[in-house]
């Protein structure tokens, strides 16, 4: 195993992470529940759960949410993205790990959007001492459906192409 | 090697999350009794700030929210609105305007919340 090229993989994926997540804040999504947007920085946590240990995983996540959260001047949103960011690349490492027979990747990315949207509505009741969730809930799960097989499409046709090239084979 | 595009995993997935959100969906318009009388309640950080009685308001009223962010609502006959905010997600103010018993608008950096509760719902319930 290489560490040196492990560790520049993991320093673009990082990269990468924090680009794909900045970029997609500039496009307005018209619905007006908290929290919901493309998820695309998804795919790069997905793409670490295919060839990384869970211990990269997260810390891609981790720096993913801290640097955007600072860089977009919204350090109020860091409790949020961080509980449902890390929440849900631990499910869906879980869920690529252990069933992957049953779950495509595009099952595991709408499941990762939904633990993601759902954790950051929890805190959202939480902080807001009000019980927001059931309200929420309907366009919850569908948006979460829409961007997770978006992202899951996304996400599994770069794994494939990846796994086909080998261009992660020194690190695996 | 299985390469069929959807797995049976994703299938149930996306059939249950449809029926369960067609039921949700159906539960908040059906379920919802149309209350004649409207109260518009604004918590900040789940305290009260004000509760109007949305049925007697017969000339709008603007509310004036100063604490951190400042941000106006409105309250008309029968409805009310986050009308602006100096919030960054302006996720409150597209919520739009608030009808019917059970409809809310949140704003997370305030932490103001505008519910409207209809009779059966009671009001001092919503701190835990």
């Amino acid at each position: 195993m290489n560490k040196k090229k492990r560790d520049a993989i993991i320093i673009i994926l990082i990269c990468n992470a924090i680009l794909i997540s900045l970029l997609e804040l500039i496009i307005p999504i018209p619905i007006p529940v908290p929290g919901v947007k493309l998820g695309l920085g998804n795919i790069i946590t997905i793409i670490a759960i295919a060839f990384l240990d869970l211990k990269d995983v997260l810390t891609i996540v981790l720096l993913r949410c801290v640097v955007v959260a600072v860089l977009s001047k919204g350090i109020t949103v860091l409790p949020f993205s961080l509980t449902g960011g890390l929440l849900s690349a631990v499910i869906m490492w879980l869920l690529y790990k252990y069933l992957s027979r049953v779950f495509s990747i595009k099952g595991i990315s709408i499941i990762g959007a939904i633990t993601h949207n759902l954790a950051q509505l929890i805190v959202a009741s939480l902080i807001l001492r009000e019980i927001v969730i059931l309200y929420y809930l309907p366009i919850l799960l569908i948006s979460a459906v829409i961007t997770g097989l978006i992202t899951g499409t996304i996400s599994e046709l770069t794994v494939r192409e990846i796994k086909k090239r080998d261009i992660f084979a020194e690190i695996i | 090697m299985n390469t069929r595009i959807f797995k049976i995993g994703d299938k149930i997935l996306i059939v249950s999350i449809a029926i369960l959100a067609a039921v949700f969906m159906v539960w908040n318009t059906v379920g919802v009794s149309t209350d004649k009388k409207l109260t518009a309640v604004i918590t900040q950080n789940g305290s009260l700030i004000r509760q109007i009685n949305l049925n007697d308001l017969n000339n709008p009223e603007y509310i004036y929210l100063n604490e951190g962010i400042n941000q106006v609502i409105l309250a008309e006959k029968g409805r009310i609105r986050f009308i602006e905010s100096d919030c960054p997600n302006q996720t409150c103010v597209k919520t739009g305007w608030l009808t019917k018993s059970g409809d809310r608008a949140v704003c997370i950096p305030s932490q103001v919340v505008i519910k409207i509760v209809g009779d059966n719902e009671q009001v001092d319930i919503f701190a835990y």
